[in-house]
């Protein structure tokens, strides 16, 4: 395996047992299970919020995560694409947060008035635990995130929900905030029903050691090893105080490689080692299959690094075709021929706009197939708050979607796919990147008046909303039967004559907008006629406020 | 790898500055001096008072502040623009040592050019001051001259961490670090002692450090000594574990960590650790933290009631390293293969995360190589624009900088490619630097910032150019406050330190210096302007303009050029201006082409 120089998923469990989050967390269960109700404190800076357990007599079923009219986790469930199965969670869960979901939240909101902090670790053993994660799923998927970092950590707790919740608290980009310790000896946290489907990291321990696996599928890999070896043990589901104790201080004695021979390649070495953290033996056929489930586990976690920093080479391979697109707006607007990119690369095909339909095309090649990867979650999970990635893709856009429109109407558009903007015409990537320009989360800032034009116009779909209206006023001009219709028409006009001259009143357009015979202004120009050849100015701002 | 420093290892050197720092001991002032022949050895006294561990003032987590860059210029990160970090109450000491005759006797030292070394050394805390005198020192004496002024050597016994990450990387810069050695007894706990939080260790560390204390006797099976060390080592692994991950993106243990606070504090220079019976020396920090936990952990139960009290015994050990283990058992990491640590009780798994560390060196290196690989077309593309493309403006009787904002011909498409092509190049070393994945030595080669200064010369013009071109000024403000890229401040920043180093320039001749990126902004910025209101500033630029000529920030022969913008603009200004302008008499005249 490649660039694979270290093992980490036993790193990332010792990391985690050295911390003192997963100590005090525990201790917080414990009292939280032992008094019956919730239990705040703060340590060091950390407010810990510990949920008791509530006994259950029968495991739950799945249910509809949104309550009917609740839309209390409309942020998660509005991440789902289309024809994917609905969040469904445990019934008995979802019942005992939605009674007791304000008194947590209150709970948690006078805690944070007692002590100022930025940090809360949401934790419960047991049910405590899958309800816990479940405040935090909500807590996360509110309008406006918490004004703190939040950590869930469950201690053999029952799985949530299925598998359109994992997928979309992983696309959502959240699971890292959850961490699920489990015994390899417990039964409770694996269960018997196959609907349901971890998310997040799940930390399996054992008298030896732990280790970490972040995907669900390695998880539920994980899930079948353990099934199909011990024997489950009902006393195990008691046990984590006896873990969170010996393996904290673990470290402090140094443990021995049991195996004989030991690989000279680190990373081998480093899986054998965390083969033997959950008590496995590397001679035996469960411990090859533990050591498989780890070597899988690396090699998806590595990868959207690995795919990144290439992505990041393609990018800049590409910026040639966006220069080129920019020189070619740039002589378009110095030629005698008076017209702008926009309408040269509509109207004509000679040698330079084959070049530059080239690069259009390269460019949004590239482009789809970065979003396709953001899609697939096959990138980093911070991926889109790179600053880097979010400007480059703003660049692109600004100065390649009129081209797009452009060839749209030169060889699509006809009456019945309908305008660019009708939806599933406009290419997808435009949307992605209008999203991510949105999320940047910059601060508000003054906008200065501008002095000068804009070098690209500030509205993309400039080009397409001027296409509409061009074809607005020439139904106006030929037909003249259907008085509605004409209505219609005419508050469209209006509609696009108000935005583009308040466009063009603040500069937010580019000099090709308003260059001698660009589209734009034949339109300004037939409308102005068309407005004095009806007397009585039928494009008149009361006349279509009228309907 | 080399270690010049070690060769004198054997150097009666090191037993001499140890035995000046347990005469430090008793010295009543805060610093011990002895001379012989032509070597002046400065010990300084350790303290095992809690403020002198931890300032009583300071409110951060683990007692660290920033130093100052007015004193420290060099202790700094170019590429994050982040000064060195080190513990407040040592950085005191230090200054409470200036009140003290200390200065002037290395001033006299200094002046006398007598001696050919100058020791700074010390046991404990007194170690941490040594580190920070030999700082001062570089920075005060050896970085103006080296070569006249004396080289400095820092020897230290059982020291607590001082700096952090930052701190060991301008070490590292300047070459530097190999003036620093630190002995380090197997189990002693103060090198280990700043990993842990501050509040973690408030209650039990007054009576650890007061255990610590040479003139003390220890308390075997001590309940409070045994806390303390629990405490320390939880710590201590944290802070082990999370540097094994190095730059290997977790995201979960990213998260785990932005719950924690870790310590910022990482070894600096060489580290020679004793097993008992032979010495390992390493200058990797990463390393060097993996060998300050696994080398405490213990075999078993019965090793494990004994490590509290070995900690503190190792603390007072330095005499039998010294006295039995031979100098000439030296080994160096990673030269001398990772077997070496199994005298540390280290195992496999251990040894793998101290492997890791020693890779993940051997990577910076060959990212260098890469890079370097690169140089050549990096410098082919500055040659054309240097050459071909300029030569081509200058034919057309306007500089490159118009020709480039214009933007009218083939030509001027291909400098824009070659443009962000070379920003790519030097975007790509800049994300490498700052993820501390080149070795520390990468930016301060004079190849490299002869190179950055080149390309910030050159090519910055052209950003500037580009930037007003599409009226970004507008949408994302000036062109210096909001759109220079990190690229060019760091190649200043690398102009303006080598201006200090190497030409001895003081810190207010290079605030005063002229930069082509100001005067270019600044006309961009005045020539929509009306001369009315802004005459102080057109007269400042043209100033400006000559400094820049003489730094060679501007390019003389296209700014004059008749097909100049620049020349365009000036004659445009008002009469009485120019009759008194200084550019007056470059403006009359044409040259030829």
């Amino acid at each position: 395996m490649e660039e694979c120089r270290f093992e980490t998923s036993e790193l990332q469990a010792s990391f985690m047992m050295s911390t003192p989050l997963w100590s005090n967390s525990w201790i917080l269960c414990n009292a939280a299970d032992s008094a019956g109700n919730i239990q705040i404190q703060h340590v060091a800076g950390i407010m810990y919020v510990a949920l008791p357990k509530v006994e259950m007599n029968q495991p739950g079923n799945l249910v509809d995560v949104e309550v009917v009219g609740d839309g209390l986790f409309s942020a998660l469930s509005s991440s789902l694409p289309s024809g994917e199965p609905p969040l469904m969670v445990n019934g008995a869960i979802r019942d005992l947060f939605v009674s007791s979901g304000r008194l947590i939240q209150s709970q948690i909101t006078q805690g944070l008035e007692v002590e100022e902090t930025k940090q809360v670790v949401i934790t419960g053993h047991s049910t405590g635990g899958a309800l816990a994660a479940l405040t935090a799923l909500w807590l996360l998927s509110q309008p406006s995130p918490p004004p703190f970092r939040l950590l869930c950590i469950s201690f053999g707790s029952p799985l949530l929900g299925n598998q359109s919740l994992s997928s979309s608290v992983t696309r959502s980009r959240l699971a890292h905030k959850f961490c699920h310790v489990v015994s390899v000896h417990d039964h409770v946290p694996r269960g018997n029903d196959d609907r349901f489907w971890p998310f997040g990291t799940y930390l399996f321990c054992s008298d030896s050691g732990g280790l970490c696996l972040d995907n669900a599928d390695s998880v539920r890999g994980m899930f079948r090893i353990l099934n199909s070896t011990g024997t489950p043990n009902i006393e195990e589901h008691q046990r984590y105080g006896h873990y969170v104790s010996t393996l904290s201080h673990q470290f402090l004695i140094s443990r021995t490689f049991r195996g004989g021979r030991i690989s000279d390649n680190s990373y081998e070495a480093g899986v054998a080692l965390a083969v033997e953290s959950l008590g496995f033996s590397n001679d035996q056929p469960s411990g090859v299959s533990v050591k498989e489930c780890i070597e899988t586990a690396t090699t998806i976690s590595r990868a959207p690094i690995l795919r990144s920093s290439e992505l990041a080479i393609e990018l800049g391979n590409v910026v040639p075709y966006r220069l080129e697109i920019q020189w070619y707006k740039d002589s378009c607007e110095a030629s005698p021929k008076k017209l702008g990119y926009y309408d040269n690369f509509k109207n004509f095909s000679n040698q330079r706009e084959l070049r530059v339909n080239m690069s259009r095309a390269k460019l949004a090649k590239f482009w789809d197939g970065v979003f396709e990867m953001v899609e697939k979650n096959e990138l980093p999970f911070d991926f889109h708050l790179g600053k880097k990635w979010v400007y480059a893709s703003q660049f692109y856009q600004l100065l390649a979607e009129p081209l797009d429109i452009a060839y749209f109407y030169k060889y699509t558009y006809s009456r019945t796919t309908g305008h660019y903007m009708k939806s599933g015409n406009r290419p997808k990537r435009y949307e992605v990147i209008d999203k991510w320009w949105k999320a940047r989360g910059e601060p508000h800032k003054e906008k200065r008046a501008r002095t000068r034009y804009a070098s690209t116009t500030q509205d993309t779909c400039f080009w397409a909303k001027l296409e509409e209206a061009k074809e607005c006023l020439d139904d106006l001009t030929c037909e003249s039967s259907d008085a509605q219709k004409q209505t219609l028409l005419r508050k469209k006009i209006y509609e696009f004559e108000r935005y583009s001259a308040t466009l063009v009143k603040m500069k937010e357009v580019s000099k090709d907008v308003l260059a001698t015979n660009s589209s734009y202004n034949v339109w300004v120009k037939k409308l102005s006629e068309f407005k004095s050849k009806m007397s009585n100015g039928v494009i008149d701002e009361s006349d279509a406020m009228e309907t | 790898m080399a270690f010049p420093i070690l060769t004198g290892i054997n150097d009666p050197v090191t037993s001499w500055s140890w035995r000046a720092s347990t005469r430090a001991y008793s010295t009543d002032q805060y610093f011990h001096k002895e001379e012989e022949d032509e070597t002046v050895i400065y010990a300084f006294k350790p303290s095992f008072s809690k403020k002198d561990w931890f300032a009583p003032e300071n409110m951060s987590s683990f007692g660290e502040i920033k130093m100052n860059r007015d004193h420290f210029p060099c202790m700094r990160s170019f590429s994050k623009d982040l000064d060195a970090t080190v513990n407040e109450a040592f950085l005191k000491n230090l200054e409470v040592l200036f009140s003290t005759s200390f200065s002037d006797s290395v001033k006299t030292v200094v002046d006398s050019r007598r001696s050919q070394r100058i020791v700074f050394t010390g046991h404990s805390s007194g170690g941490a001051s040594a580190i920070l005198a030999t700082v001062w020192y570089l920075e005060t004496y050896f970085k103006k001259q080296s070569g006249v002024f004396p080289e400095p050597l820092c020897l230290t016994f059982g020291a607590p961490l001082v700096g952090d990450y930052v701190f060991k990387h301008a070490l590292r810069r300047e070459d530097w670090s190999r003036f620093f050695m630190n002995f380090v007894t197997r189990f002693d706990i103060v090198p280990r002692i700043m990993l842990a939080q501050k509040a973690s260790t408030n209650q039990t560390l007054p009576y650890a450090l007061s255990q610590l204390n040479h003139t003390v006797s220890i308390q075997e099976n001590d309940q409070s000594t045994a806390g303390f060390y629990a405490t320390v080592m939880t710590d201590v692994e944290t802070a082990a574990h999370e540097a094994s991950f190095g730059n290997d993106k977790i995201m979960f243990s990213e998260e785990n960590s932005s719950h924690l606070e870790l310590s910022p504090y990482r070894s600096a220079g060489t580290f020679v650790f004793s097993t008992g019976t032979r010495l390992v020396s390493m200058n990797n920090s990463d390393a060097i933290l993996q060998i300050l936990f696994y080398a405490s952990q213990s075999t078993n139960e019965q090793e494990l009631s004994q490590r509290p009290y070995q900690s503190i015994r190792d603390h007072r050990s330095y005499q039998e390293m010294l006295d039995s283990v031979a100098m000439e058992s030296l080994h160096h990491l990673p030269l001398d293969g990772v077997y070496v640590l199994s005298d540390f009780g280290l195992t496999k798994h251990a040894k793998k995360c101290v492997h890791a560390a020693f890779e993940a060196d051997k990577k910076r290196v060959d990212n260098q190589s890469k890079i370097d690989a690169k140089l050549p077309r990096i410098v082919a593309k500055l040659t054309w624009i240097e050459k071909d493309y300029k030569l081509r403006c200058r034919t057309l009787r306007k500089g490159y900088y118009d020709s480039f904002k214009e933007s009218n011909e083939e030509e001027d498409f291909i400098a824009n490619v070659i443009r962000a092509e070379l920003a790519g190049s030097f975007d790509e070393v800049l994300v490498l630097l700052k993820k501390g994945q080149l070795p520390d030595g990468f930016e301060g080669r004079s190849v490299w910032i002869n190179l950055a200064t080149r390309y910030r010369r050159l090519m910055e013009p052209l950003d500037i150019a580009n930037y007003h071109r599409f009226s970004k000024n507008e949408d994302t403000g000036s062109y210096m406050e909001k759109g220079r890229p990190n690229r060019y401040k760091h190649a200043q920043r690398l102009y303006e330190h080598d201006l200090l180093i190497k030409a001895g320039r003081t810190a207010e001749e290079i605030q005063a210096s002229s930069y082509g990126s100001f005067f270019w902004t600044e006309y961009e910025e005045l020539r929509g302007k009306q001369y009315e209101y802004d005459e102080e500033r057109v007269k400042k630029l043209e100033e400006l303009l000559e400094g820049c000529i003489r730094d060679k920030e501007v390019d003389d022969e296209h700014i004059f050029l008749e097909g100049s913008s620049f020349r365009k603009w000036w004659h445009s200004l008002p009469e009485h201006h120019k009759r008194y302008s200084p550019l007056q008499e470059r403006m009359n005249y044409i040259r030829d082409s």
